[in-house]
């Protein structure tokens, strides 16, 4: 067999147990490095910062690095920086509603004024729902087109997929809402549901 | 031979039961080749909305039936002619895409052709909700065929479809039979048709349908002699922009229940209209026929009805007597309480 294949076999050349040590050594180091490794990257990518508003009564964790806003007509909006295309964002809106309200009153609401201001807007589902911490919400699914304003950029319009979240509570409506490009919505839909987690109101 | 007889005695006898119980067997199979989820599908909700500081506000709802696949669709007409009660700069509209959810908010819709006195109304579909124009003949809708309501007779069985709620409802059906008949002025022996049928205030609008599946009524609540009787009425949105909802803020009405359908005999000449894209012809014909009247120098009418009082779409609210030919004298000798409409 040696002679045919020109190598010496293992009978021959025997490892000793130091080599055996190290190369099992080898590979448990290795394994172990690629564990930390993931749980490493695992930690940075949703380590989370958390987010206060006594006067609105919402407690929240948002992913690190996020670009927080609060000047909008919304308790707080994060996005994403690193996003190639839409920055992916996530929102609580609070609003006033009337105690015969309900959640499609707030659909129908939502769709009235971002009908006029998101292109191709269209309400794809609304669905009952129920959050981590067991209230009960509706989910509703939508896309729309988004454009950049300065046409400097030559951009190119992109699809977004949108979640909202709306719960009624306490003559309140909270909606959370996530939006990310349709095409990267599977892999970034965890961050909602990491968020819905840690959201207390 | 006499095996032979029997034997066809026995198939003379089958063959007579068969003649006798073969329109049976057929009525049972017309009942059930009606397709439900078509008539649910063409089921939508309307909803009017008017703007207030740019921000767009629910005013009215009602249920509405598709009765074309290009979009027409039939409603009352108090939920979307603007008026004190219901303002109305656009009109939305609602469709059940999937059965099991509420509709979604998915269309603008023009009023096309509209009579307040049968509170009727027709409504074409023609713009998409963020405001871009529907493409002619591009949409293929689910509808719905208007049946001969003037068929229809006393315990007749029929399925009333509409959206019993402003809230998260779905389409919804009940089932009742026709209990009466009611004559007025302008509809005839037939003007109203009174149901058993469990029908809530959203629900106006709607489609009544007979057992073969076709439209042949609308339920409609009356219209109010006084104005301020609101029946029910809900407060579900800051309308004022104050951050509350509260008294101030300008409600939804919900109606209570309904009992009575305008049959779609009545509404044929609405919605033949629609189709024809004949805008608004009726108004506009009295119109004309009272500017030229009035241009001539002398008054002119159509049948004149008498009643104690009239609505507030200008029509009596209970019929006495009706006179084909009236000179101005005559009628202007018998003016007490009396509501002339036009002649249509």
């Amino acid at each position: 067999m040696t002679a045919m294949t020109g190598l010496p076999s293992r009978q021959e050349f025997p490892l000793t147990r130091t080599q055996r040590w190290a190369n099992a050594l080898t590979v448990v180091v290795a394994l172990l490095g690629l564990g930390i490794g993931f749980l490493m990257k695992d930690q940075i990518v949703s380590s989370t910062v958390p987010f206060r508003d006594l006067a609105a009564g919402i407690l929240a964790r948002y992913p690190q690095g996020w670009l927080l806003d609060t000047a909008g007509d919304y308790v707080f909006r994060v996005r994403d920086p690193e996003s190639p295309r839409f920055l992916t964002t996530l929102q609580v809106q609070v609003i006033a509603i009337g105690e015969d309200a309900a959640a499609r009153n707030i659909l129908d609401d939502l769709t009235l004024q971002r009908a006029q201001t998101l292109a191709a807007y269209r309400v794809l589902r609304a669905v009952p729902d129920t959050l981590p911490d067991g209230d009960p919400t509706t989910r509703v699914e939508y896309v729309y087109v988004a454009t950049e304003a300065n046409p400097f950029l030559e951009p190119v319009p992109v699809v977004v997929y949108g979640v909202d979240m709306v719960t009624l509570k306490r003559g309140q409506a909270i909606i959370v809402t996530f939006r990310v490009e349709a095409e990267r919505f599977e892999d970034e839909a965890w961050r909602l549901e990491q968020f819905l987690a840690s959201l207390e109101f | 031979m006499r095996h032979l007889n029997s034997r066809r005695l026995l198939a003379l006898t089958l063959s007579i039961i068969l003649l006798a119980v073969q329109p049976a067997i057929l009525s049972v199979r017309a009942q059930t080749v009606v397709d439900f989820t078509t008539i649910a599908r063409a089921t939508v909700y309307v909803t009017s909305v008017y703007e207030v500081a740019g921000r767009r506000v629910v005013s009215c709802t009602a249920s509405g039936t598709l009765v074309s696949a290009d979009g027409l669709i039939l409603t009352n007409a108090h939920a979307v002619v603007d008026s004190e009660r219901c303002r109305v700069d656009d009109i939305a509209i609602s469709v059940a895409v999937r059965l099991n959810e509420p509709p979604v908010l998915t269309y603008y819709a023009d009023v096309v052709s509209y009579d307040l006195g049968l509170d009727l109304a027709v409504l074409r579909i023609a713009r998409l909700i963020d405001g871009r124009q529907v493409e002619k003949g591009t949409l293929s809708l689910p509808f719905v065929e208007l049946g001969d309501s003037r068929q229809l007779r006393l315990d007749d069985t029929i399925t009333v479809f509409g959206y019993e709620g402003i809230g998260d409802q779905t389409v919804t059906l009940s089932r009742g039979t026709i209990i009466g008949f009611i004559a007025e002025a302008r509809g005839g022996e037939q003007a109203w048709l009174k149901t058993s049928a469990t029908i809530l205030g959203p629900m106006a609008g709607g489609g009544a349908y007979n057992s073969a599946g076709q439209l042949i009524g609308i339920p409609t609540t009356a219209p109010a002699s006084d104005p301020a009787a609101v029946l029910d009425c809900r407060q579900v949105q800051d309308t004022n922009g104050d951050g509350l909802v509260d008294s101030r803020d300008r409600c939804i009405p919900v109606g209570g229940f309904i009992n009575a359908l305008r049959p779609a005999h009545l509404a044929r000449g609405l919605v033949r209209a629609a189709r024809l894209g004949i805008v608004d012809g009726g108004h506009i014909a009295s119109a004309q026929v009272a500017a030229a009247a009035a241009a001539a120098g002398e008054p002119s009418f159509g049948p004149i009805f008498f009643a104690p009082s009239i609505n507030e779409a200008g029509q009596p609210t209970m019929f006495v007597t009706v006179h084909q030919r009236v000179t101005a004298r005559a009628s202007g000798a018998g003016a007490g309480a009396c509501g002339a409409t036009g002649d249509r």
